[in-house]
């Protein structure tokens, strides 16, 4: 009975799991099928619909990829988060880690506004660090970062590294160590994450 | 070469024979004339003192340069400006996302929607009157302006000029920008006494009219769920003859062309 209950179940879950990318695949469709008679504003909206649902598959194998601990944090999945929108933005996939006492959010966010002034601030090795000692310049595989440590009653730390087109953030509370937070980073799939970014 | 090489072999020479010191400035000296040839290398002057450096002829007519100085680029046709290829980026775009390459299926479905985009834009500006009010429309000055994203969108822009006026039209669709000026519209921040601007109707829409004298006069018109129309006018007498040549711009036709509501 138990195994007949598992096998409807896996069969309802297959069914459903290929929804998203059958709405790629017909968006293309229908973009294809607009652009050949003419309609252009329909065969852009079937695009931009299509871009949002690829962002929204890419989100999930991103998650799939990030731990399931983070640096002794347990990941809580049910506040993961993926948003596909064409707008802004584009792709952001957020995942937060964490107990009451210690916290760790993860942000990946494509074609963000902030990449170039990040990007920009990373050219100048010289400025890093000389204004403000609580900063400071990092690299994880190979990705040049920035490393941030916020002091006060609750320390934490903000880290920034532009991924190609990708700003992958992570924000630590609670940790008053950088070296647990530098291992944390680098737990990270930041290559997984340049694979999709590009 | 061979006269570098008869001079590297005596300094060597030099060098063994001198004491330890003598040699450190030696090769001091040969490290700083290394560097200054570098230096006037890179940046084509001459020890002689003559002006070598200079072109033998106009840039132009010529095209080629008699001294170390870098070529000048005096031919060539530019970029082709041909926008990408929606069906063979759509085509590629399905391949990729079945074979499980999402970065490659958002990169090819990006270029299909520039190329539409672009197709859509162009659309447009050859919606636009060639002559508004004298001024003919400068060709190279047309740009269609696609990101994909909502903060730039679609923007299509054409300059109309003479020698004394000049008339500048923008079309935004999708673009941020757009919700400042429908909150200036709609929150009736602007009063008919407000200097520099006022709120008017264009063709059924409610618009913002600007003016400042550095810029000349700015008409703003929101059309359709995302879009706007701005016309800037520069040199133009009064407000009337502004507003007559932003009159012959027909907002309908370029809303059907967007395909917006």
């Amino acid at each position: 009975m138990k195994q007949l209950i598992f096998i409807q179940l896996w069969v309802i879950l297959m069914a459903f799991l290929p929804l998203r990318a059958q709405e790629v695949t017909t968006r293309l469709q229908e973009a294809e099928k607009s652009y050949t008679s003419g309609q252009l504003e329909e065969a852009r909206f079937a695009l931009q619909e299509a871009i949002a649902s690829i962002n929204q598959e890419i989100g999930k194998e991103i998650l799939k990829a990030l731990p399931a601990n983070l640096g002794g944090l347990p990941a809580d999945t049910k506040q993961d988060n993926v948003s596909g929108s064409i707008g802004f933005a584009g792709l952001s996939v957020t995942r937060v880690y964490g107990t009451e006492e210690k916290s760790a959010r993860v942000e990946i966010v494509g074609d963000s506004p902030l990449l170039t002034s990040i990007n920009a601030f990373l050219a100048l090795p010289a400025i890093m660090g000389a204004s403000d000692p609580n900063q400071k310049r990092i690299r994880v595989a190979g990705y040049k970062g920035i490393l941030q440590k916020e002091t006060g009653d609750n320390p934490s730390y903000n880290v920034q590294i532009p991924v190609d087109q990708t700003l992958l953030t992570l924000n630590v509370t609670g940790v008053a160590d950088e070296n647990t937070v530098m291992a944390m980073v680098n737990a990270l799939p930041v290559d997984i994450i340049a694979k999709y970014s590009k | 070469m061979k006269y570098v090489s008869y001079v590297l072999f005596f300094l060597l020479s030099c060098m063994l024979a001198q004491s330890p010191l003598h040699s450190q400035n030696l090769l001091k000296k040969l490290k700083d004339k290394a560097e200054d040839k570098v230096v006037n290398k890179v940046f084509g002057e001459d020890n002689s003192g003559t002006s070598t450096g200079t072109s033998s002829g106009t840039a132009a007519s010529s095209g080629t340069q008699t001294g170390q100085g870098r070529m000048q680029n005096t031919s060539g046709g530019g970029l082709v400006s041909t926008p990408p290829d929606v069906k063979k980026n759509l085509a590629a775009a399905s391949s990729a996302f079945k074979s499980g390459n999402y970065g490659e299926a958002r990169y090819s479905a990006r270029q299909a929607l520039l190329g539409v985009e672009m197709e859509m834009g162009k659309k447009v500006l050859a919606s636009l009157p060639q002559k508004v009010d004298g001024l003919d429309a400068d060709p190279s000055q047309d740009r269609v302006t696609s990101t994909g994203i909502g903060f730039v969108g679609l923007a299509m822009e054409r300059t109309y000029r003479s020698d004394a006026k000049e008339l500048h039209i923008l079309v935004n669709n999708d673009a941020l920008m757009l919700s400042s000026v429908n909150t200036y519209l709609n929150a009736g921040y602007v009063s008919t006494d407000e200097p520099g601007k006022k709120v008017i109707q264009f063709q059924n829409y409610k618009a913002l009219l600007s003016y400042d004298d550095a810029s000349g006069y700015t008409l703003n018109v929101p059309f359709g769920q995302s879009s706007m129309f701005s016309v800037q006018g520069i040199n133009y007498s009064s407000e009337d003859a502004f507003m007559a040549a932003a009159g012959q711009f027909d907002i309908e036709k370029i809303k059907k062309g967007l395909g917006e509501k």
